[in-house]
């Protein structure tokens, strides 16, 4: 279990995973996103007809597919942490190397599905759905190439025996974690609400 | 022995039950596709029941990343509550908004 690690410090009272900036970056984006769903889920309820007939157009599996890679991102993330604080920086090395590729194919497979609504004619301009569906999915896919960078880096320095500070490898994983729960609600709003 | 046994079973806990969360978290996904592509095959199924059923799956799996892939049940209170309150209000604001308002 990934919360046995966390440790207890002189006192006796729980540390906290990653930097309390960082927690306060990570809430204060899933507010933001949270408002963003609100209007989604508000202008969808004034124009259903436009949502509805728009949303067919998309493909679900596409959806479902980057839901299942950044989920198990996530899971490789976790195993990363643990070997962290397991002091085995090569397994943790590993896992974010896999969880780093995850987001690759993640950013593949959206950047595929714009290219395919673009060249259908369709834009962000094209209605209200899509402009909702570009501007959610653009803003998740700049956190997402935000968290490559994040893993790449934590990749590159995993061997490294100057970086022995865990809190920077807990901060990666839970800004990734966040990209993954984002995703989450994305995925029903855009593809799958009736 | 017996120190041996406690290590090799806490390793294990440290493999299976991210592993476990992470095979719930697949199949609600896989549910949550069938359960909102069912709809366009059987229309039988109220499609605000069908949105309903997809919002809560979504933010139950959300609670899941939540709790345990972003270790928010080990945290200080305050931060738990703000977690669980986020995953309360905007599930709750999208089912309110999703209700009641029509065009």
């Amino acid at each position: 279990m990934t919360a046995i690690k966390i440790t207890q410090n002189d006192q006796g009272s729980k540390e906290m995973p990653a930097e309390l900036g960082l927690w306060s970056f990570v809430f204060g984006d899933m507010m933001i996103f949270g408002l963003f769903f609100f209007t989604f889920t508000f202008y969808r309820g004034e124009n259903p007809d436009v949502f509805i007939s728009s949303q067919k157009s998309l493909n679900p599996i596409i959806g479902v597919v980057n839901t299942l890679i950044l989920l198990t991102s996530s899971l490789f993330v976790v195993y990363a942490i643990n070997a962290i604080r397991m002091q085995r920086p090569k397994i943790a090395k590993r896992f974010f190397l896999l969880a780093f590729l995850c987001g690759i194919g993640f950013s593949i497979i959206k950047i595929t599905e714009y290219s395919e609504k673009i060249g259908e004619g369709i834009y962000p301009i094209t209605n209200d759905f899509f402009m909702f569906y570009f501007i959610l999915t653009g803003l998740h896919l700049m956190h997402v190439l935000i968290g490559i960078c994040f893993l790449g880096f934590l990749v590159k320095i995993c061997n490294s025996p100057l970086n022995k500070n865990i809190k920077l490898y807990e901060s990666g994983g839970i800004f990734w974690h966040m990209v993954d729960l984002l995703w989450i609600v994305l995925f029903p709003l855009l593809y799958l609400m009736k | 022995m017996f120190r041996m046994l406690y290590r090799y079973i806490n390793f294990q806990s440290e493999l299976l039950f991210p592993m476990a969360v992470w095979v719930i978290l697949f199949a609600a996904t896989c549910f949550s596709s069938w359960f909102g592509d069912a709809y366009v095959e059987a229309i039988t199924i109220n499609s605000q029941i069908t949105t309903y059923g997809l919002i809560f799956i979504a933010f139950f799996k959300v609670r899941l990343v939540i709790i345990h892939f972003m270790e928010l049940r080990a945290m200080p209170i305050v931060i738990r509550v703000v977690g669980e309150l986020w995953v309360v209000g905007v599930c709750s604001g999208i089912l309110l908004i999703y209700t009641f308002v029509h065009n």
